[in-house]
């Protein structure tokens, strides 16, 4: 079962990996401004949904 | 041996300038983030903003005076030691700085006193409103400054008659071509600075674990601004890089480590290069194959333009800009990953607890000042060899002050600079180690409450007052 | 035509601001080398912690008038004042750092409070040198400057220097009079007995000594005689008052009298070196930038100036009243 987590961590850290990379090349502007501009605002979105809804034991931000 | 004046000067010139932007770049972001956090601590009345106020307030409160200081030589170094520069430009950029004098630095100023002593001499409102007034003087500040340092960049806006420069058109001047760009890049680099010092020291105590709940809450803070900040400075670094290319082709073309005209198809992005000016040349060029014309041309076999399509007396030295870049952008692309990896880590619940996170957000608590640093040399070393690019050469632009002289006030700078650095750093430890709300030693608070001013000190007091009537005055 | 003397009014306006705020923030930190105890050098220091920032900056604001408006004589004044400027910048680096710095140590605070009143006598000191040294005369060609640096080192510049640290400590002593609790209040008192008299000579030896070294001196002398002999005769009124009225008038008189010396100082500086900027062969005229750079920096003066006074003032009153025993955190 250990094994099955770290794989599961393994895969998730490597999707991570990829999305980010993905974001990065967006957002500075490999596929034109306009992509860029919706990568950004994409980037911000998911990070301000991550950081109110998966908060752990943090309240107000 | 016979010592260059130009040489010298631009050498105290780098010295003063490089150890000033340290210390506004911390102010600016420190600033608004102190605001924000007396924001929640006024609508939420959660003591741990209050907390997170208090303990940054005091680093805040010597880094702003080291920055005023420092500040201060340079609105006379100009004079003293590009006397000539200062002639020809005065009437542009003079006014401009006088009008950051008046709209910034008195309003910082002003109500300075009152957010750093005014605690329990005014009320939670107007103390609110002084912090605010302060950190809105520093986006002034940093609105006027830029603007001036971008006429220098891509001048417009004046006319020369004789040798003289007059404004035609202040809007011009102003509002010049890359200012609009430059000016978001800068503050947003000044509060990633701040996000990237507020989260490495909460890095720092979980892993001692110390200060929990300040700690994890100072590092949900800081990762959380810097992972937007992040993506947006990578945009905007992208939209400043476009519009240096119109404007200054031959510090872009530096900054690539390209020399040919054009260069080979597809391009690699260079990250290692050994340049040879002299030759025209690299000795040796290490980089990752197709990212060049990736990154910079927007297509898969573009080719990029090298420093050869400036004539040679009017580039920049490669060596210098292509590393400033590097670093820059180097560290720029860390920021991102480590903005990434907090959101994965977040979702996953474990931020405050990956070790290997927290290690590298406390190497990352500097990052901010050194990815400003080699921006600044990026701009500053590729404007070369002017000092207002198309209208004037540095090497034109010198005082007639003898190089003893120069050389004298150099060392005298760098003397008194470290002693400022190496206090600054010495106290900032130790208010680090001192920690958020621990107690104090009272012999060090001495016969007056004097180091009540130590906020760890103040919550005691406070504390202390507010349970024994009799104390109360 | 007329912008120059308007953009020489706000220089001249800004630089005599700096004078007074500075000059008394300057003369307390002097006086600290005289005071041996150090809940009292604490007691000092927390009089002009609150506003000292806000003082310094009027220097700043006179600097860059001169940089946007007389553009010439900027490049020609800072290379001539070369070694003067780095060293007084130098020590109000230092004099600046002391606030923040002395605070979060007891061990070395005494280190720091030196470095404070060393940082504030240099800094006075080089300040009368810049101000003898343009009385003294900037060798100019060509509208560059054509001097060595070395020019600031004769007797004129060096008594001007004295003659400055010895006012800013009276300014000083009127401040700790007004703000400090009784023990320095009588500390300011005996400093102000010994301070206003010596202040007087040396004004005065400063005086006769440039008359008779810079023909532009005797020659303003000799067309304004009165209103000039109106100007000293007022200078030692007062400095006599001050010292003799030390201990019997409110504490505001004394501050207001110290102010009122430099009023006239400085009056009759301006008077002897009008109409140039760069003594005394540059004018405000030649030296001047385009009319459009003088309307820009006059028109955001004259809008922000009193707001920026608004706010400062209201700065001052919060800190109103005699300075707390405690500091100020409660």
């Amino acid at each position: 079962m250990r094994s099955m987590k770290n794989f599961r961590r393994a895969a998730g850290a490597t999707g991570a990996t990829i999305l980010g990379t993905c974001f990065f090349f967006t957002i500075i502007g490999v596929f034109g401004l306009r992509f860029a501009i919706a990568g950004l605002i994409l980037f911000v979105a998911i990070a301000v949904i991550t950081y109110s809804a998966f908060a752990g034991d943090e309240v107000n931000l | 041996m016979k010592l260059d004046p130009s040489v010298l000067a631009r050498i105290q010139f780098a010295f003063t300038v490089s150890f000033h932007i340290m210390f506004p770049t911390m102010s600016i972001g420190l600033a608004s983030f102190l605001a924000v956090m007396e924001a929640f601590w006024l609508k939420t009345k959660n003591p741990l903003y209050l907390q997170i106020y208090k303990f940054w307030l005091s680093i805040f409160a010597m880094g702003f005076g080291i920055g005023v200081v420092t500040g201060i030589v340079l609105s006379f170094e100009f004079g003293l030691g590009f006397a000539h520069f200062a002639e020809i430009a005065g009437p542009a950029i003079g006014p401009m700085i006088a009008l950051e004098v008046l709209t910034a630095f008195f309003l910082e100023a002003g109500f300075l006193g009152i957010m750093l002593f005014g605690l329990h001499r005014v009320g939670p409102k107007l103390h609110f409103f002084a912090t605010c007034m302060v950190a809105i003087g520093t986006l002034l500040s940093a609105s006027w400054i830029l603007s001036a340092n971008s006429w220098m960049q891509t001048p417009d806006g004046i006319a020369i008659h004789d040798g003289r420069l007059s404004v035609v058109n202040w809007l011009h001047v102003i509002v010049n071509p890359s200012w609009p760009y430059r000016l978001p890049h800068m503050l947003t680099a000044a509060y990633l600075t701040a996000s990237f010092m507020v989260a490495g020291v909460g890095a720092w105590y979980l892993l001692r674990r110390k200060y929990l709940d300040f700690a994890r809450r100072s590092v949900a803070l800081g990762t959380a601004f810097a992972t937007v900040l992040i993506a947006g400075q990578v945009f905007l670094g992208d939209i400043l890089y476009g519009t240096m290319i119109k404007y200054q082709p031959s510090k872009m073309q530096a900054a690539e480590g390209f020399w040919e005209e054009e260069s080979q198809s597809p391009a690699p992005y260079y990250w290692f290069i050994i340049p040879d000016q002299k030759n025209q040349q690299n000795r040796f060029a290490l980089g990752m194959p197709y990212l060049g014309s990736i990154w910079l041309t927007h297509s898969l076999d573009g080719r990029v333009k090298g420093l050869k399509n400036t004539p040679r007396d009017r580039q920049p030295i490669m060596g210098m800009v292509f590393y400033a870049f590097r670093t820059m952008y180097g560290l720029a692309i860390v920021m991102f990953i480590m903005g990434v990896a907090s959101l994965w880590l977040r979702f996953q619940g474990r931020l405050f607890t990956s070790r290997w996170f927290l290690w590298l957000l406390v190497f990352m608590t500097p990052s901010g000042i050194i990815a400003t640093l080699a921006g600044w040399y990026l701009a500053e070393t590729g404007r070369q060899p002017w000092v207002i690019f198309g209208i004037l050469r540095t090497a034109d632009a010198v005082s007639p002050v003898p190089a003893q002289a120069l050389l004298s006030t150099l060392i005298a700078f760098v003397c008194v600079y470290s002693v400022f650095l190496g206090a600054f750093l010495i106290f900032t430890v130790r208010i680090i180690r001192r920690g958020p709300s621990e107690a104090p030693s009272y012999a060090a608070a001495s016969a007056s409450l004097k180091n009540a001013f130590r906020p760890h000190v103040l919550d005691r007091v406070t504390r202390a007052v507010d349970s024994e009537p009799a104390l109360r005055s | 035509m007329h912008l120059p003397l308007f953009s020489a009014c706000f220089m001249a306006f800004a630089l005599t601001l700096y004078i007074f705020l500075d000059g008394f923030d300057l003369g307390v930190g002097m006086l600290l080398l005289f005071q041996s105890d150090p809940a009292s050098r604490d007691h000092m220091v927390d009089s002009i912690t609150p506003t000292w920032d806000g003082n310094e900056t009027w220097i700043i604001m006179a600097g860059i008038t001169l940089f946007a408006a007389f553009p010439i004589a900027y490049s020609i004044l800072l290379p001539a004042l070369y070694l003067p400027i780095i060293l007084m910048l130098l020590a109000l680096g230092f004099r600046g750092v002391s606030f923040e710095f002395r605070v979060q140590t007891t061990r070395h605070r005494r280190k720091w409070d030196v470095a404070f009143a060393i940082g504030s006598l240099v800094a006075a000191f080089m300040q009368g040198l810049i101000a003898g040294c343009l009385i003294q005369g900037i060798k100019v060609r060509d509208l560059r400057f054509n001097g060595s640096v070395l020019d600031v080192l004769h007797p004129l510049p060096v008594i001007s220097g004295v003659t400055l640290a010895v006012g800013y400590t009276v300014l000083g002593g009127g401040w700790l009079r007004l703000k400090s609790n009784l023990l320095l209040q009588e500390f300011a008192r005996r400093s102000l007995r010994v301070s206003a008299p010596v202040f007087a000579v040396l004004f005065g030896v400063a005086c006769l000594y440039a008359a008779q070294i810079q023909p532009g001196v005797r020659s303003q002398w000799a067309l304004h005689p009165i209103a000039l002999s109106c100007l000293l005769g007022l200078f030692v009124i007062a400095a006599g008052s001050l010292a003799v009225l030390a201990e019997r008038v409110r504490a505001a008189i004394l501050l207001i009298l110290g102010l009122f010396l430099f009023v006239v100082g400085i009056s009759g500086l301006a008077w002897i070196v009008f109409p140039n900027v760069v003594p005394f062969s540059v004018s405000l005229w030649d030296a001047a930038s385009s009319s459009t750079s003088q309307e820009f920096v006059l028109m955001g003066a004259s809008i922000v100036t009193p707001v920026v006074l608004g706010y400062s003032a209201f700065a001052y009153w919060i800190f109103r009243g005699r300075t707390p025993e405690k500091g100020w955190e409660g």
